[in-house]
């Protein structure tokens, strides 16, 4: 205690920074949600979507016409990327077996006397069934049936204006006169992983450095060691905090950054107006989330309560953010609790800086929002002090 | 006389075993935080998370327009997306540096830029392209837009092609615009909502991750207090003692569980009105060797949980991870082999897979029997790694000396 009173307040963050490295090393556990935990996870989903969209989808036709023009329409639905045809089953009630079955995640039905219909000009329907209770790939499926569907209908039309006597030229614009020209802005190949990823790793950074600084600062109580960890820093709670919180600062930033070069180093994900944004973003994420994590031990100074907390926090905000379903759609109350995650405005930086390229001047307010959360904690400090003091532990 | 004795040994190890079994009931109702794992958990996140995504889809999305053309058909095909449950027309702007302006203040989300010799090319007979830009951040935003354009486009092409065919009949109209035409049904989630098919695999996943924590928060506790002695000592007598031990425990966190997956299972999907068309009595004997594989997974998985807390850090992250290995979003066919088979033995994956077939599809058990068979036969796998966990675990504690003097037996 008295050679504590002679050092000053460098000295004494470096003592307690000291005593927080030697902590963290003590313990595999540390290093391993710290460090191996995160990027696993990013190494898992960037692999996992290495190809952007899922091709080639099982998908079955059931051909209840078996003609020429069937079996040449089949061939061409199986030449889109996207398609298939894995099998040909021989009636409707087959088809939706393979598909409760989970074999194929679509099928169509080619009606009974297609050709023939087709050519006299009769209108023979076209039916197909998506599996909508896997979203992507229905979704994917039904833009493929419908496609081709379309097409034939286009193919039928082109012939019988061939045979009236059309130039070539006139037929498109006859076909179609009016066409959509969808730009998908930054993202043109609709790359699933660029549009998940840029936020989900985050999201599951932010969720383990929840988890593992309410643990860091709960394990004293339990461990009964506060008192000491107090003492270290001369009674100071925010040198104990900052001299503890700083070390696995630099260790979370460094884990973000790697994170970051996977996503738009190797990987080459849109990142339109340079490094520093992101990097900006990255620093004050993980700053704001470690005060979340203050803020909850503070609250509940418990290691278990403030664990859950911590757990609740970070999985719900990952589906708060709305980058999946969008935030406006939401019921009012989570509309009103989205603003408060900070892996929101990660989020919605992300999109400004790094997948659009907006001008900075734009994301002002969430880096201002992240820069808030992280001061956040500074008001219930006092209360966390005393817990420290009080050294109880609650299993 | 050897079937008596047989007899007897039978009747030695069923009660062993339910000595075990109520012992850690013991443990996990003096437990408060085993209790909420096990209890508390799987009651209230499944109800967040159904509120979550409960608004299922995402409807109006606001969008702007440039009109160039400022014709009656360009006005008419604005009004038609406005019209469109998808989009809405927030603004006309009168340049794209406006509608820009408005897209990165987040005042919308698309922008159609209608050129000003729109309508003079349709008139001409030439094909009439429309721009649209769409933010590409939020993947259903664009989904929505993409489909409302392409319907809209579509459906004034037929327009236009039927005014210039003048005076044919209805029939010829249809043959010349459509003459196949195509009826689409997207199964199984009508709406193709984002709840309906987020949350089945989410409920099913809760079970196991409630399991997983709990058990490894006991198991943490355990070893922390040193208290595996009660588990042997005294109980010398008994030859396969682990074998007891682990039928005893996971027989114990089974009959918890039933409350908790008749409400996951039942309630919830019926609360919130989730696609459930599956018969009730299958989807829980399909989830007997689900219940039965998470426990024996959990029960394995608790061996690296040195501290009842730790049992966070090292679990709750996995949850995520699981869920992308169920294949729900990203099909697992599609993913890297190496992926394939960590999610294989997964019981969540046959889980999520079955439960999906059954409950949203309406499936039999022999139609989602592939899964059906790899959750016995991880109810057999990880029964065995439990086994062989435990044994090690209590050599390692005698070699320890922890030999359950009676005072330590004594201490709670």
């Amino acid at each position: 205690m008295e050679t504590n009173d002679s050092k000053s307040g460098l000295a004494l963050l470096r003592q307690v920074m000291l005593r927080e490295l030697h902590r963290l090393v003590s313990r595999p556990l540390y290093l391993l949600c710290m460090v191996a935990a995160p990027l696993f996870s990013a190494l898992f989903l960037l692999t996992l979507m290495k190809n952007g969209l899922p091709e080639r989808l099982p998908a079955a036709v059931v051909d209840l016409d078996r003609s020429p023009a069937s079996r040449n329409f089949i061939r061409q639905l199986n030449s889109l990327s996207l398609v298939e045809v894995v099998s040909q089953p021989d009636d409707f009630a087959e088809a939706r077996a393979a598909m409760q079955r989970g074999e194929i995640y679509g099928f169509l039905v080619i009606p009974e006397s297609f050709e023939a219909k087709a050519t006299a000009g009769r209108r023979p329907e076209i039916s197909f069934y998506t599996h909508n209770a896997y979203y992507i790939p229905g979704a994917l499926l039904y833009k493929g049936f419908k496609t081709m569907s379309v097409l034939a209908s286009g193919a039928i039309v082109q012939q019988t204006l061939l045979a009236h006597g059309a130039y070539a030229h006139e037929i498109t614009p006859r076909l179609q006169p009016v066409v959509a020209d969808v730009h998908a802005l930054n993202n043109p190949w609709l790359n699933y992983s660029v549009y998940l990823n840029n936020t989900f790793i985050p999201g599951m950074l932010q969720l383990l450095i929840l988890l593992v600084t309410v643990f860091s600062i709960g394990t004293e109580l339990k461990q009964a060691t506060s008192r000491e960890w107090l003492a270290a820093s001369h009674h100071s709670v925010v040198l104990a905090l900052a001299g503890k919180l700083l070390p696995q600062t630099v260790i979370f930033f460094a884990v973000g950054v790697l994170c970051q070069s996977l996503l738009y180093g190797y990987w080459h994900f849109p990142l339109q107006n340079g490094l520093w944004p992101m990097l900006a973003a990255m620093l004050l994420l993980v700053v704001a989330s470690q005060s979340y994590a203050v803020l909850m031990i503070s609250i509940a100074p418990s290691l278990r309560i403030g664990l859950s907390m911590a757990g609740l926090f970070g999985i719900m905000s990952i589906s708060l953010t709305g980058f999946s379903v969008p935030v406006p759609a939401m019921y009012a109350p989570f509309r009103l609790f989205s603003h408060i995650f900070p892996l929101r405005h990660y989020f919605l930086i992300y999109a400004d800086q790094a997948l659009n390229g907006i001008p900075l001047y734009y994301s002002r307010w969430h880096y201002l929002a992240l820069l808030l959360f992280a001061l956040v904690s500074l008001p219930l400090l006092p209360r966390l002090k005393n817990a420290l003091r009080r050294e109880v532990y609650i299993p | 006389m050897k079937f008596s004795i047989l007899k007897e040994q039978l009747k030695t190890g069923f009660l062993d075993i339910c000595y075990i079994w109520r012992k850690e009931y013991g443990a996990v109702f003096r437990d408060l935080g085993a209790l909420v794992f096990f209890l508390a958990l799987p009651f209230a996140y499944p109800l967040l998370y159904a509120l979550v995504y409960n608004p299922e889809v995402v409807r109006d999305v606001p969008m702007v327009v440039v009109d160039q053309a400022r014709t009656p058909l360009s006005r008419e095909l604005v009004r038609r997306m406005d019209a469109s449950p998808n989009a809405q027309v927030v603004a006309w702007c009168a340049g794209l540096d406006e509608a820009q302006e408005m897209m990165h203040r987040k005042e919308c989300y698309g922008i159609m830029l209608i050129p000003s010799d729109f309508s003079r090319k349709l008139v001409r007979g030439e094909q009439s392209p429309v721009t649209f830009y769409a933010d590409m951040s939020i993947l259903l935003n664009y989904k929505g837009f993409l489909m409302a354009l392409t319907d809209i486009t579509m459906e004034l092409g037929a327009q236009l092609q039927t005014e210039s065919l003048g005076g044919a009949t209805p029939e010829q109209i249809e043959m010349a615009t459509a003459p196949v035409p195509y009826s689409s049904v997207t199964l199984y989630n009508p709406e193709s909502g984002f709840g309906s098919f987020l949350i089945p695999a989410i409920l099913v996943l809760i079970l196991q991750q409630s399991l997983l924590l709990g058990i490894g928060l006991l198991a943490g506790g355990v070893y922390e207090r040193k208290q595996l002695h009660h588990y042997y000592s005294g109980r010398e007598r008994m030859h396969n003692n682990v074998l007891h031990i682990v039928l005893g425990k996971s027989l114990c966190y089974y009959s918890l569980y039933i409350v908790p997956t008749v409400f996951i299972l039942h309630v919830v999907p019926r609360i919130f009105d989730f696609p459930q068309i599956g018969s009730q009595w299958e989807i829980y004997a399909f989830m007997a060797p689900f219940l039965f594989a998470s426990i024996f997974f959990s029960m394995t998985c608790s061996v690296f949980v040195r501290e009842r807390e730790s049992s966070f850090l090292l679990f709750v992250f996995t949850s995520l991870l699981f869920l992308f290995l169920s294949g729900i979003t990203w099909p697992r066919y599609a993913m890297p082999g190496v992926w394939q088979i960590v999610g294989s033995l997964l019981p969540s994956t046959w889980g999520i897979q079955g439960f999906v077939g059954i409950n949203t599809a309406g499936a039999s058990i022999s139609e989602v029997r592939p899964s059906f068979i790899w959750l016995w036969g991880l109810t057999g796998f990880y029964f065995v790694t439990s086994c062989l966990v435990y044994r090690y675990q209590i050599r390692k504690d005698r070699e320890r000396g922890f030999q359950g003097d009676d005072v330590l037996t004594d201490e709670r």
